[in-house]
């Protein structure tokens, strides 16, 4: 992949290009927290482009939360996204997405048409949030694929990797200066990369996870422990997990009615809720809570690597800082992958 | 690019009304439309919902499409309330049906409970268009009254067809009008006549019975990879997507509905 280093002053000239052709999303901070928002070119000084990833998916932007999928009467031509500031946790989530939206049979175009138009223009972690443990299940903050543009931030500007034959195009026609990159920026930017993966290290040391090719196993062989009922306690079945989780993948198909038309709409689903895997003459494989929560891991930690040889879990943190019964899943991993 | 979750329009084109809560409509797809036995088709309601359906008809009938319809929830009651003419939406079919080749030469014991029956009246027709390449077809079927059942002339049709077919029913609680059997659908599986090690054997019914069907059928010595469960689980879009039919490492949707027992019998939540 080739790499440029562009002066902080051109980025605004680079977004404004980018805005011309897309919507633009960029990431601002509220409180405590990081979100996507419209990009507004009066205001773009606060725009965040490394820092850590955001409170929402990156999802969202692909795979909509609603999506009219029958009967689109009033098809509007909209704008693609580009997003500004997508997390390598957030891309390695797109390869479940991929998997489970692209491949097989039946492929879903909806989603292949958001995923192929979308500009994703990521950035590498500069900062984590405790509930951060990427490197604990193996996913490097630095991104390394799934985006067209990467930007790693130096003192001065950014090196900015091209990932895409898109991302080379925007970058050449926006007409902003690019240098290559000299020697002295690729050992700052070595030297930053360093730094920050040795924090975060501590940080996920500090969690005391067990090892990540342990987890499958440990889901696997505690099927039948009580550990589920345990975590499952404090659970409300609000389905938060689910939402804000970047591989949670599972939705409904619903009706809408408007006058004497209808509209037919694919919406996010949660595994946590009672009726999710309710057949119509009653019968439900997972009637207890234990049983949905623990589904949940079963399909990420069991699931998954089974079929795709990945988890799906990228260490984000989301549902861990979402819930509001307390659970985190680190906690449920470590219990299952205690040596019995 | 396709639309996977397009329906194509069809018109009912008949009902027969099989018990108080199940009925069988006959639907003709405005476009072409075929299945094979064994796999299912989503219909819907416009501005309403859909539901998954293993037809229940003959699969060799090009022109239309029956498909058998209990009265539980909240889409099949609204099914039920069509009439004749009413415009539904049909897409499909959808996974994996009965592979008929590798019944052929075998004794085909077909074990029904119930409103499954429906998926195995299909697969009978289908069995009954080729009927030279099996040696024998016997269903045991099994219904909760006499009023359960259901079919009841065709099955009077099929026990006369042909020497091969041999057929029996027995219902779980009798009435004044039953001189038949009476006992669970498994008693029927007592003393069978059947060549165990050139049989196959396929099981549609509710979770319990077949759960109980299929652990008799062992006991008796079918091997797992000679018995043929439907599952039913909650299908949604039906093509591997919603992830609503996850069953262990199977979606039941495409890598089903029909699932031989040793690809189940380690899986946790299959019966449930
Ligand atoms: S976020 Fe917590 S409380 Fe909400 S459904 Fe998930 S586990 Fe349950
Ligand atoms: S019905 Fe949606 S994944 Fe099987």
């Amino acid at each position: 992949m080739v790499s440029y280093f562009v002066k902080k002053n051109e980025i605004n000239n680079l977004l404004n290009f980018i805005q011309q052709a897309f919507e633009l999303f960029v990431i601002k901070e509220k409180g405590s927290n990081l979100y996507w928002t419209r990009f507004d070119p009066e205001n773009s000084d606060e725009i965040i482009i490394n820092r850590h990833r955001p409170a929402e998916p990156l999802k969202g932007f692909i795979f909509k939360s609603k999506e009219k999928i029958l009967n689109n009467f009033n098809s509007e031509k909209t704008k693609p996204s580009a997003i500004l500031g997508a997390k390598a946790c957030d891309l390695q989530a797109l390869k479940i997405l991929d998997y489970v939206f692209l491949e097989g049979e039946f492929k879903d175009p909806f989603y292949k048409k958001t995923r192929e138009e979308t500009l994703l223009i990521s950035g590498d972690c500069t900062s984590f949030k405790d509930v951060c443990f990427c490197l604990g299940i193996g996913v490097e903050p630095f991104p390394k694929e799934n985006f067209d543009l990467n930007f790693s931030e130096l003192n001065e500007g950014f090196i900015i990797t091209v990932g895409s034959q898109k991302g080379d195009k925007i970058l050449a026609k926006s007409g902003i200066p690019i240098n290559k990159v000299t020697a002295e920026q690729m050992e700052e930017s070595e030297q930053r990369k360093k730094e920050f993966l040795d924090k975060l290290q501590a940080s996920i040391c500090r969690m005391a996870l067990p090892p990540k090719d342990s987890f499958k196993l440990g889901v696997q062989s505690n099927f039948k422990s009580e550990l589920w009922t345990n975590f499952a306690l404090t659970c409300v079945e609000c389905g938060g997990c689910n939402t804000v989780c970047p591989t949670c993948h599972c939705f409904f198909l619903v009706d809408q009615n408007a006058e004497d038309k209808y509209q037919r709409l694919k919406v996010w689903d949660s595994c946590l809720l009672k009726r999710f895997a309710k057949v119509a003459g009653g019968a439900n494989p997972r009637k207890h809570l234990s049983a949905r929560l623990r589904n949940r891991f079963v399909k990420k930690f069991d699931f998954f690597p089974e079929i795709l040889g990945l988890y799906a879990c990228t260490g984000c943190g989301r549902c861990i800082e979402t819930c509001p019964g307390d659970i985190d899943l680190r906690e449920i991993l470590k219990e299952a992958c205690k040596s019995r | 690019m396709d639309n996977p979750y397009k329906t194509i329009e069809a018109e009912v084109i008949d009902i027969t009304e099989e018990t108080a809560a199940i009925k069988t409509f006959i639907f003709k797809p405005k476009e072409e439309f075929s299945f094979r036995t064994g796999q299912f088709v989503e219909l819907a309601i416009p501005g309403f919902g859909e539901a998954p359906f293993t037809p229940s008809s003959n699969p060799s009938e090009k022109e239309y499409i029956g498909i058998t319809i209990m009265n539980t929830g909240r889409v099949t009651k609204k099914l039920h309330e069509l009439r004749l003419k009413d415009k539904v939406g049909i897409r499909g079919p959808y996974g994996k049906g009965y592979p008929l080749g590798e019944f052929k030469g075998k004794e085909v014991l077909i074990v029904g409970g119930g409103v499954g029956l429906a998926p195995l009246r299909s697969l009978l027709y289908a069995l009954f268009n080729e009927i030279a390449s099996f040696k024998k077809i016997i269903l045991k079927y099994g219904a909760k009254t006499p009023k359960d059942i259901v079919y009841k002339k065709e099955i009077e049709e099929w026990s006369r067809s042909s020497e091969k077919v041999d057929v029996k029913i027995t219902v779980d609680v009798g009435d004044e009008t039953w001189k038949g059997r009476v006992g669970l659908v498994t008693t029927l599986l007592d003393n069978l006549e059947v060549d165990i090690k050139n049989s196959v054997a396929i099981v549609c019914g509710p979770p319990i019975m077949m759960k109980f069907a299929t652990f008799k059928l062992i006991n008796i010595g079918y091997a797992p990879q000679d018995i043929y469960l439907s599952m039913e689980k909650n299908m949604s879009c039906g093509i591997g997507k919603c992830g609503h039919c996850r069953m262990g490492k199977y979606y039941v949707c495409k890598d089903g509905p029909v699932f031989t027992y040793d690809k189940l019998k380690d899986l946790p939540e299959v019966w449930d």
